[in-house]
């Protein structure tokens, strides 16, 4: 689920920690009973635990003093995908520091503690980020924080400015052979076949048979011209033109939503998202994914990892939506008509399919998360 | 980075610290306790060594062992309390008898909380706190110069401790508290660390650290020590008697005490000198004016007391006594003869005079008090002395003056005649005659005959004695007194120690110290030489007074506790040298006579003392009077000390001001230019490929197995070659130095050397790529 837009203040400046109120607590207990009872060296050992604090917050302020930490830029990833939260630090002081640096991201923190940078040094540290939902969470600026070095005080500074993190939905896993024969089933009436072949696992039109070479796959051996020649042969296929995709996704949720509708929803997401991802890794020429109901939120590009991410960015952040606009014919693209068309719904896609077949005069293939195809496997079920 | 051994041997050694100075404070109290405190530290060291090598008890078998333990601490405290006598529970007042007791039980406390096989921060702040309170503990119950140096050791471990514990928190080396654990879900903390000195490097380190850091805090702790006002409640005392060099007027002299005496600085009472005849500068009393208190002529089984007879020796007729209404004047003395004014305060419980106390026959008493009615004169007593006998104003201090002759101390005091009506009788004179333990007498009797020997006595102090006692006779009795005296000061039999003790308890300690252990304060050596001259038919008292003074400036004297002092009064005779009664042609003095040695002015006393010795003497006089005696009094002497130091040198300080902020807004200046913004250009990795990159285009490709400074040196050869790159020819050596220093020599690279770096490499650039 998304996260909350608003964190509060990370704390900053010089603060008393916990364990700094007790020690000051006990020494103006051993003080006053000290100086009460004229116990002169009790006294003195008290004022000597005030001096430690006294010399903790110097030196606490002194470590923070010139070190500088940034987020190394990382885009938009998908939930199932392992990540590290990056950090640069960098010490612009003229002593070696220590101090603690702290990522707050959503309701995820890491912390690191960078022992002895030297001066003029930097350091990238890493964490594995635990964001394990989908979402766009917002990241607190970072926090450069020092208690060095007894803790009793803690000096903490931020740095940097605040920074989105976006996870996309969790990917499910494709069958290609099996999505390779919905499409050339349901796409039958109005769509070419030969895209439909090139987006299963890079197959397009045969252009003939040649001898087996060790590496090529069962599926591909030509049994009959196998028998013919009474050795293994295998078809071999010409590269095809690419085909588009343009993916509409309607994130619906009913007005007052059961558990099972938000689960049809992450499902739908899910599902929108392994096709996009699949259709972008089989280096196809364009990928133009939209979004029902959040505005004009169409965007398009050629089919890449990176823009799939991109393209994908919207759905970290949508939370369902009871009715909405669909998106305008022309922000669909030009070539709408040589393009697989999908819908993918929470809900019955045929509201929403419909209504844009009528909008663009062409039909789109309907997918929907309550009913998933049989070549789509969703992503496990995620506890906690 | 600490590794876990380093952390623990840091807390360890803080326990051991606080052990060791809780031990030591509990050594005078409760000996089976310092014991124990060995043992724990002991325990420690076992544990430090095997913790990581053998399996230690689960959380809820550690706590049945801390039970056990508590449970047995308890019952002992109890069978001290159960027992007849001897704990501290029955010497010490309540509850302050029982403080002793906790200090077991914190100890024992911290190996059994070690015992624990999966600490979290919890536990090591637990143990902290334990031995923090065990210092606390041992506070209250020592306050002298080794209990302080071993918490100031105990001070540095806890920094060092702390610093290293700090450090494996925020590291994530040690788990948090569980609690705390399942309120904040925050992933463990990763550690990035830049620092690669081997451990035990890095353990010295970081103790120097602490070290410095104890400092540092020294530096805010002690200036607030001095400065805050003190308690005006009584000081903390557990009761015990306060064993320590002081005047003590109305209290028995007890030989029998052992053990060692401290110093107490604090002060006694003042004097202000000045000349008799009027306003001026005032001669200075001499390096060692004794100022005596009481005097003591009973000696029984180590104890002297203070004897009621008084020998009838003065006639109150000599003295010119004030009518009622005539102001009071001091005798005439002299052109060089002092008016010193006392001031003692009440509690002292005693009248001081400068001695000896000179007085003149048809001349007023030289002492006199100083009332609201003007000074009232002190009647003089049968034994020669003053005495007051008029009640005073009730008020915080006594002041009375008393006129002394000039010139310094002198040991020989006015001479005395015997009242003529009770007649100079053997009987008259044996109160100073008695007590002499027969072991002394014979000791004395060997002494006498080898002075004798060694010719620094007359032979005829044994040849010719006197025929009814089989004594010396009067008239060797001076030079035998001297003699003697100056036996036990110089002769170097004899050592001054404040380290009193007893070598055999059954003699007499007047015997023992004479015998054995030839070894004391001026107590014993007083006691000793009175005993002596008792002996040998020497009529002798011990007074018991102060001996030194601080001089303030400007005729103004304090003296203090350490001043004071014990010595011994002979009365022997001389011929009288003006007209005398038929058949009486002597008189009488009072001898004073110290027989403690020379070297008695310090803290120990041994005589030809080392440099250590007076540098130690001089740490524990400081001690005493900033640290263990710092009260209302010292703070006030300390600030006008202090105010008046920094009136002669403010512009010392003022200098040293500026000098400090000068150098302070030089760093400040420094470390503004030095902050660059956060670069986004790694050093290492891409550094040196920049440049191979750079230089490929111009035909420079490193060679199989070439490294990267012979690399530079051959494209440097080979930029010399081309006149449009010569001047840059030193650019790869530069890149390749810097590259170099930030991987291989841990000298990361500066943003100036940076900046000048990236200056010179887009210079060879563009000679590299004409037109680009």
């Amino acid at each position: 689920m998304p996260a909350p837009a608003s964190h509060p203040e990370p704390p900053t400046g010089l603060r008393l920690t916990s364990v700094g109120l007790a020690w000051l607590a006990f020494a103006l207990t051993l003080g006053v009973v000290g100086w009460f009872k004229t116990i002169n060296i009790l006294l003195l050992l008290a004022d000597l635990m005030g001096g430690l604090l006294v010399v903790n917050a110097a030196l606490a302020v002194r470590e923070v003093r010139g070190v500088r930490a940034a987020r190394v830029a990382a885009g938009p990833r998908f939930a199932d995908e392992p990540a590290d939260a990056v950090v640069r630090v960098e010490n612009t002081g003229t002593r070696p520091a220590t101090v603690e640096v702290v990522d707050a991201v959503g309701l995820a923190t890491a912390t690191w503690l960078v022992h002895q940078l030297p001066a003029g040094g930097e350091a990238d540290v890493r964490q594995p980020r635990g964001l394990n939902s989908r979402g766009r969470f917002a990241g607190d600026p970072l926090l450069v924080a020092s208690g060095h070095p007894f803790g009793f005080v803690r000096q903490a500074v931020a740095t940097g400015g605040p920074a989105d993190v976006v996870v996309l939905p969790s990917r499910g896993r494709i069958d290609p052979d099996g999505l390779r024969r919905w499409l050339h089933t349901e796409g039958g009436g109005g769509l070419a076949k030969r895209p439909l072949r090139r987006v299963t696992a890079d197959q397009a039109d045969v252009r003939g048979v040649r001898p087996y070479r060790p590496g090529d796959g069962i599926r591909n051996i030509h049994w009959r011209s196998s028998a013919r020649r009474g050795e293994p042969m295998v078809r071999e296929y010409d590269a095809a033109p690419a085909p588009d995709l343009v993916l509409v996704v309607e994130p619906w949720l009913p007005a007052d939503p059961t558990a099972a509708d938000r689960r049809a929803l992450e499902a739908a997401l899910s599902l929108a998202a392994t096709l996009a991802w699949a259709w972008a890794t089989c280096g196809h020429n364009r990928l133009t994914v939209a979004v029902v109901g959040a505005g004009e939120n169409v965007r398009s590009g050629p089919a890449t990892e990176a823009f799939a991410r991109e393209a994908l960015a919207p759905l970290a952040g949508v939370e369902g939506t009871f009715e909405g606009g669909l998106p305008r014919p022309e922000a669909l693209g030009r070539g709408l008509g040589g393009a697989v068309r999908v819908v993918v719904s929470s809900r019955s896609p045929a509201v929403v399919a419909d209504a844009l077949a009528r909008a663009v005069g062409r039909p789109f293939l309907r997918l929907a998360a309550t009913s998933p195809p049989p070549w789509y496997l969703p992503p496990p079920a995620r506890t906690g | 980075m600490p590794t876990p051994a380093t952390f623990r041997l840091a807390t360890y050694a803080t326990l051991a610290a606080a052990c060791a100075a809780l031990g030591y404070a509990e050594s005078a109290l409760l000996p089976e306790a310092t014991i124990l405190m060995g043992v724990v530290v002991a325990a420690l060291a076992v544990f430090y060594v095997a913790e990581d090598r053998v399996a230690l008890l689960s959380i809820p078998a550690a706590n049945r062992v801390g039970g056990v333990i508590g449970g047995a601490a308890v019952l002992w405290v109890v069978y001290q309390h159960a027992r007849p006598a001897g704990g501290p529970v029955e010497a010490l007042p309540w509850p302050a008898g029982l403080l002793p007791y906790v200090g077991p039980v914190l100890a024992v406390l911290m190996p059994a909380k070690l015992l624990r096989e999966e600490k979290h921060a919890g536990d090591y702040w637990y143990l902290q706190a334990a031995a923090l309170m065990a210092v606390a503990l041992g506070c209250a119950l020592a306050d002298d110069t080794a209990f302080f140096l071993l918490v100031s050791l105990y001070a540095v471990c806890l920094a060092w401790g702390l610093g290293l514990f700090y450090l494996m928190r925020a590291g994530g080396g040690v788990e948090a508290v569980p609690e705390r654990r399942t309120k904040t879900p925050v992933a463990p903390p990763r550690l990035h660390d830049e620092d690669h000195t081997p451990p035990a490097v890095a353990a010295r380190r970081a103790f120097g650290r602490a070290a410095g850091w104890v400092l540092l805090a020294a530096a805010v702790a002690v200036p607030a020590f001095f400065l805050v006002p003190r308690s005006a409640g009584s000081p903390w005392d557990l009761g015990r008697p306060r064993f320590e060099v002081g005047y003590a007027a109305d209290q028995m002299l007890d030989l029998t005490r052992t053990g060692t005496l401290r110093v107490n600085r604090d002060a006694a009472f003042e004097v202000d000198a000045e000349p008799a005849d009027g306003p001026g500068p005032a001669p200075p009393l001499g390096d060692e004016p004794r100022w005596r208190g009481a005097t003591y002529t009973d000696y029984a089984a180590g104890g002297w007391k203070r004897g009621e007879a008084r020998l009838p020796l003065v006639r109150k007729a000599a003295f010119k006594l004030a009518a009622p209404g005539e102001p009071w004047e001091p005798p005439e003395f002299g052109p060089r003869a002092l008016k010193l004014t006392f001031a003692v305060p009440t509690r002292l419980r005693a009248f001081l005079l400068a001695d000896p106390v000179f007085w003149l026959p048809g001349e007023p008493s030289p002492v006199a008090t100083l009332s609201a009615d003007g000074p009232v004169p002190w009647p003089p007593a049968a034994d020669g002395l003053f005495h007051l006998v008029t009640p005073l104003d009730p008020g915080p201090v006594h002041r009375y003056v008393q006129a002394v002759r000039g010139g310094g101390p002198q040991d020989l005091g006015p001479p005395l005649e015997f009242d003529p009506v009770r007649g100079e009788t053997a009987e008259a004179v044996r109160p100073l005659l008695g007590g002499v333990p027969p072991g002394v007498r014979a000791w004395a009797d060997r002494l006498v005959a080898r002075l004798v020997d060694e010719y620094k006595l007359p032979r005829e102090v044994k040849s010719d004695p006197d025929p009814v006692t089989l004594l010396p006779r009067p008239a060797y009795h001076e030079r035998l007194a001297r003699e003697l005296a100056r036996h036990f000061a110089r002769s170097g039999e004899f050592q001054y120690s404040l380290k009193l003790r007893r070598q055999d308890a059954g003699l007499d300690p007047v015997e023992d110290f004479l015998r054995k252990v030839r070894a004391g304060h001026c107590e014993r050596y007083a006691s000793a030489l009175v005993l002596v001259l008792r002996s040998q038919g020497v009529p002798a008292q011990l007074v018991l007074g102060f001996k030194g003074a601080d001089a303030e400036g400007g005729g103004k004297y304090v003296v203090r506790q350490e001043h004071a002092h014990a010595w011994v009064e002979a009365l022997v005779p001389q011929k009288a040298s003006g007209p005398s009664p038929p058949g009486n042609n002597r008189v009488w003095h009072w001898l004073s006579l110290d027989p403690t040695p020379a070297a008695a002015e310090g803290i120990d006393g041994v005589v030809n003392r080392s440099w250590w010795d007076n540098a130690l003497a001089g740490g524990k006089n400081l001690f005493a009077e900033y640290v263990a005696g710092y009260d209302a009094e010292a703070r006030g002497r300390t600030i006008a000390r202090l105010t008046a130091g920094l009136a002669r040198g403010w512009w010392a300080a003022a200098l040293l001001v500026v000098a400090l902020a000068a150098v302070r807004v030089r760093r400040a200046v420094k470390h503004g230019r030095s902050t660059p913004a956060l670069a986004t250009v790694p050093i290492c990795g891409e550094w040196f490929g920049r440049l191979v990159e750079l230089l490929r285009h111009a035909g420079h490709r490193p060679t199989p197995g070439q490294t990267p400074a012979e690399f530079a040196a051959a494209a440097g050869d080979g930029l010399r070659a081309n006149a449009a790159t010569a001047p840059l020819a030193e650019v790869p050596r530069l890149w390749v130095a810097a590259y170099y220093d930030d991987r291989f020599g841990g000298r990361p690279i500066t943003a100036a050397r940076r900046d000048d770096l990236e200056s010179l490499f887009a210079r060879l650039r563009a000679a590299l790529t004409p037109g680009g």
